[in-house]
């Protein structure tokens, strides 16, 4: 025999059952309802393949080198960067004949140069102001 | 003797989905609209209400498949969410933007549902009133912690709340949800308390 209550809120036990009653009485899909979600779906991924590949849901990985790449502008404008770098060492290296060497200058030490080589010249230099 | 192929995931299903797999569509419909359906059903108490919502969160659903990263969340949980910011957007819009007493539907005449119908659908009746007297938010969480019998965790992660302040709103959800249906203990068979 249910214990008798003053309480005028209904007891945990009676809720609980309304709510097991609730869980077992799931309310069947609208008709119609189905066919009109499939039909969202299939529009859906019609227009996916209209617009090209779809991912699968993995996380895409780029290596630096690809970063890179297409941070200069993609592989053209990287292998034009390469190309005007070796062309660059290769003239440091072994300049043409109508180029100065470079390399000649590597261990050229200040000089002191005597603009003034004589006293006459400064004085005349001096006169014409 | 051949093992029968294991069912896929939800996961994995809308992976396939948005490879184009048509019947992954199918079965991801037949498992999760019928709960989204119920769950929005309780929370609006309007079947036409909730018929737009669930389909509008499956339409979500679809639009987000290319981009779901399989593993990091469950696939229900997500549409659970969905369903429920809907309901509270519907229920935000009908009132526009206050909480008015003409918003809150009467309890069911409980002497028409004596009469009326079997006492089950009496019962199934003054649930549904009786939860629609409650606080958005409140009903939320008892009918998914006490209806679709969920997790704290999972009911905090569906509502973007802590499961501290989940446990205080089924708490005091089932409090209220006693006292307003306490009027009708004669008509629903508990004459003893």
């Amino acid at each position: 025999m249910a214990e008798q209550t003053n309480d005028p809120a209904l007891n945990d036990d009676a809720l609980d059952a309304l709510f097991a009653q609730a869980r077992a009485e799931t309310p069947p899909l609208p008709d119609g309802l189905q066919a009109r979600i499939l039909a969202d779906a299939q529009a859906v991924q019609d227009s996916a393949v209209q617009s090209g590949p779809v991912r699968t849901g993995a996380p895409e990985r780029i290596s630096l080198l690809q970063r890179i790449g297409a941070a200069v502008g993609g592989w053209p404008a990287l292998g034009g960067m390469i190309t005007a770098s070796v062309l660059g060492l290769w003239i440091g290296a072994a300049p043409p004949a109508f180029l100065p060497d470079a390399a000649q200058y590597l261990d050229q030490t200040a000089q002191e140069v005597d603009v003034f080589d004589s006293y006459e010249y400064a004085v005349a230099w001096a006169e014409d102001g | 003797m051949t093992k029968p192929a294991p069912c896929p995931s939800d996961d994995a299903l809308l992976v396939l989905f948005a490879n184009g797999d048509r019947h992954a569509a199918h079965e991801l419909t037949q498992r999760l609209a019928p709960r989204a359906f119920a769950v929005a059903v309780r929370v609006l108490g309007r079947h036409d209400e909730a018929e737009d919502v669930t389909q509008d969160a499956m339409m979500r659903l679809w639009r987000m498949a290319p981009d779901w990263r399989p593993g990091e969340a469950q696939v229900s949980t997500w549409l659970y969410r969905v369903v429920m910011n809907l309901c509270l957007d519907r229920k935000r819009r009908d009132r526009g933007g206050s909480v008015g007493l003409d918003a809150i539907p009467e309890p069911e005449d409980p002497a028409a549902s004596v009469t009326d119908r079997m006492q089950d659908e009496a019962r199934h009746d003054a649930l549904q009133a009786g939860l629609m007297q409650l606080p958005d938010r409140q009903r939320q969480a008892v009918v998914l912690r006490h209806i679709e019998e969920l997790s704290n965790p999972e009911i905090a992660e569906i509502m973007d709340i802590s499961v501290e302040a989940v446990e205080s709103l089924t708490a005091r959800g089932k409090r209220a949800l006693a006292r307003v249906m306490a009027g009708q203990r004669e008509e629903l068979g508990y004459e003893n308390g």
